[in-house]
């Protein structure tokens, strides 16, 4: 396995740096006095550069030292923050993002310019100086030395970030009067060691005409991770004590304790943890966590993948066979396997709030470029999906929010007139109903006008004049390639091009996509997206000679079929089941399997949402682990199958599209209602 | 079996390759009873250097086994030593261990 590039490491925290300033600063926006947000922010861009010069991205830490200067003046009460600023350091991030990418790159007007607008931002004088001075702690620092009592200890990963403790140390000795201890109580045995570990921690009395805030700067760059206690020492409190010497033989016995600081301990602030609390290697580890390539994440799937497969051959050869101890081992290799595929997917999913997150910035965007006020409001934020599902969901997204943006919200003027608030909403949310997360967009804009679609269709050709179509069908159309209500073209939607491009990326995520609409109410898109890509439960089926896996979660019940109720369900599409009609496919009439029904069939109820299918089968087989393999492109027309998987025979066994077969059963039932 | 070694440092005593000396380390101490380091006084040292030597001197003590220093530290090493506050609060047997200080009797 080859070691990382330093830059791709770098690029990985750069990334996570300027998601949290654009986080920060769009939260900023709406409390400009919050002192917390405006530190985060400070503390971002001062780790960014930090972080860039160590690992050589000198033109990035160069432009971004000039921003934390510029946002040092806010956090030192010198200036305010301003809406002005936060669209000004908004637009030096995406600047600091394109310079993190391409870390030669020629765009030396770019950046004046943004460098003359931060300086524009930040160059007047506090607007309320009082109040100002009276918030911000920097303005009263204190004129006597204070005695500082600062004990820290630094993550495990300290030396591997490449962050020297040392050059910590040496800081606090520049500010004054310092005693540092060192701590070794924290030191494991030299057999369990890691030696680019970093186990010491220290307590260190500083004295100083520093402030506080001074104090933590020094930690700037490690502040969330690590472990700090500042107390201010009045003189009542027992100075710490130095060991005092003892003889060799006292420190053998003393063995356990080697490198125990004999340091009296006091009761630390209610926001600071103890030094006991620092050098217990259990809580440092609670906060631990590994940084894992997303692809490493992907590899790992497809061998859980592979073994899945191989040990479904298993247990059919254990099947076979009358040996005790070989069925016992498959059943115990099975559910090993299927608590190493649960494993496997948890560490896959991700909130979808990381998705949600990245739309506010758009929004805040949108504002400015179509002169519209927006809200953008979220729900749903901790439904959890696929990595992968999540990353290919972000673009599809921008551009269904684009759409309602610019096409579905009206200006401030119409909404006023039609009697709406002036702020038009879209909202994201997400839920999980079975194996599916639905995703929805919703604004509460002017709505689809259905009649210019009509129009639009009709003279493109994808309808008939006149035609009579259903309502989703006709929304549907929208998503059609070049399809294009909007009577201009602006930067942002309207060429035609994103819709198709969101329907063909949802497919290709085995996901479909919903359209409501009320005219003047507002519309509502809803992508139906599967929780993962990778494997899932299915219940493996039979039909004619050939195996089907239908999606578990759809599964709601299965019921055998005598062969008199197959008889008397000859010519119609419904079974009354509990009092109610449910469309039914007889899998062996769509597949054309050419085969005799068995005498005693099965139909499996599926579902998804409220609509429901059955589907007749010859033979339920039973639970299967499925591992997902894409079809080939040459079958990308096939909309009754959403995959494939290998059988532990070697065979393939088509996975059903349980979307498809609903709404096919549908649109039966539909034209049968229709005959009646 | 032998009875000692010296185990001769080479002079990058930092992070970057502390691995080398920490296998060495081991290496030595599950072999030979005595075990002295020589430590180039122009070698560069980090706080992790002074980690593994006081994982090690905590295990010589434990199984009876002599860990010592072939000089007092001096150079990087005693500048480590006085920059990471470890001889702040230094014990009769740090000191005696890094500084060869005899304890008064």
């Amino acid at each position: 396995m080859s070691t990382p590039d330093p830059a791709d490491i770098f690029r990985i925290e750069a990334a996570e740096l300027l998601e949290q300033m654009e986080q920060g600063l769009l939260d900023l926006e709406h409390c400009l006095d919050d002192r917390t947000l405006v530190d985060a922010v400070f503390r971002a861009l001062h780790t960014l550069k930090g972080s860039g010069a160590m690992f050589g991205f000198d033109r990035l830490a160069a432009f971004t030292h000039h921003c934390e200067t510029a946002f040092d003046r806010v956090r030192k009460g010198l200036a305010d923050a301003t809406p002005e600023l936060v669209s000004a350091v908004l637009d030096a991030r995406d600047h600091m993002r394109a310079l993190v990418e391409n870390p030669g790159g020629d765009d030396a007007d770019e950046e004046r310019y943004l460098l003359e607008r931060l300086q524009a931002a930040v160059s007047g004088a506090p607007t309320s100086p009082v109040e100002t001075s009276i918030e911000l702690p920097i303005a009263k620092l204190p004129d006597a030395p204070t005695t500082w009592r600062i004990r820290f200890g630094l993550p495990e990963n300290t030396f591997v970030n490449g962050t020297n403790p040392l050059s910590f140390l040496d800081e606090l000795r520049e500010m004054g009067d310092c005693r540092v201890v060192l701590d070794r109580s924290a030191l494991p045995p030299l057999e369990k060691l890691d030696p680019t570990a970093l186990y010491f921690t220290w307590d260190v009395t500083l004295t100083t005409s520093k402030s506080r805030a001074d104090i933590e700067d020094v930690f700037l760059f490690v502040m969330d991770d690590m472990t700090l206690a500042i107390e201010e020492l009045t003189g009542d409190e027992p100075l710490v004590e130095v060991a005092s010497p003892v003889t060799t033989e006292e420190a053998t016995q003393a063995a356990p304790a080697l490198g125990e600081v004999p340091v009296e301990r006091q009761t630390a602030d209610a926001t600071s943890r103890s030094v006991a609390e620092v050098a217990d290697p259990k809580l440092r580890r609670k906060v631990e966590s590994v940084r894992v390539p997303a692809e490493r994440l992907d590899e790992l799937m497809d061998r859980v993948g592979e073994l899945v497969i191989v040990q479904s051959r298993l247990q059919q050869i254990a099947a076979s066979g009358a040996d005790i101890s070989l069925r016992t081992v498959s059943e115990e290799m099975e559910r090993l396997c299927s608590e190493l595929r649960v494993t496997m997917m948890v560490l896959r999913m991700v909130p979808v709030a990381t998705l949600f997150d990245r739309y506010r910035r758009l929004v805040h965007d949108l504002q400015r470029d179509t002169g519209k006020k927006i809200e953008l409001s979220t729900n749903g934020e901790s439904t959890e999906m696929d990595k992968t599902v999540i990353e290919r969901l972000a673009d599809p997204l921008v551009h269904l929010v684009r759409n309602s943006a610019d096409h579905g919200l009206e200006s401030t003027e119409e909404r006023i007139a039609a009697g709406k608030p002036e702020t038009g909403s879209i909202r994201l949310s997400a839920r999980q109903t079975g194996g599916e997360v639905i995703i929805s967009v919703t604004d509460d804009g002017r709505g689809i006008d259905r009649t210019k679609v009509r129009a639009k269709a009709e003279t493109a050709g994808l309808i008939q004049p006149g035609a009579t179509i259903p309502d989703q069908e006709l929304l549907q159309l929208i998503f059609q390639p070049g399809f294009s209500t909007a009577s201009s073209v602006t930067n942002l939607s309207g060429r035609g091009v994103g819709m198709d491009v969101v329907k063909k990326a949802i497919e290709s995520l085995h996901g479909s996509i919903d359209v409501t609409s009320r005219p003047g109410e507002g519309s509502t898109v809803s992508l139906r997206i599967p929780l993962t890509l990778a494997i899932i439960d299915g219940l493996l089926v039979r039909v004619g000679e050939g195996h089907y896996v239908i999606p578990l979660p759809a599964v709601e019940e299965c019921i055998e079929i005598s062969q008199e109720e197959d008889l008397r369900s000859r010519g119609r599409a419904f079974l009354s089941l509990r009092d109610a009609l449910v469309p039914f496919i007889r899998l062996r009439e769509l597949f054309a399997t050419g085969t005799k029904p068995d005498p005693y069939q099965k139909m499996v109820v599926v579902s998804t949402g409220e609509d429901r299918v059955g589907l007749i089968v010859d033979q339920i087989i039973g639970h299967h682990q499925t591992v997902i393999k894409s079809m080939s492109k040459l079958h990308d027309d096939v909309t009754t199958f959403s995959g494939a998987t290998i059988l532990g025979d070697g065979s393939v066994a088509l996975i059903l599209d349980v979307a498809n077969l609903v709404s096919l059963g549908q649109e039966q039932e539909a034209q049968l209602r229709a005959i009646a | 079996m032998e009875n000692s070694i010296v185990i001769r440092m080479h002079s990058n005593l930092c992070v970057s390759d502390i691995r080398t000396s920490y296998s060495t380390l081991v290496e030595a101490m599950d072999k030979f009873p005595s075990i002295r380091l020589a430590v180039p006084a122009d070698a560069i040292v980090d706080i992790s250097f002074l980690q593994i030597i006081e994982a090690a001197r905590q295990r010589a003590a434990e199984q009876g086994k002599s860990l010592s220093l072939l000089e007092p530290a001096n150079g990087e090493l005693r500048r480590a030593l006085d920059r990471s506050g470890l001889m702040t609060a230094a014990t009769a047997a740090d000191r005696s261990f890094w500084l060869h200080e005899e304890t008064a009797q």
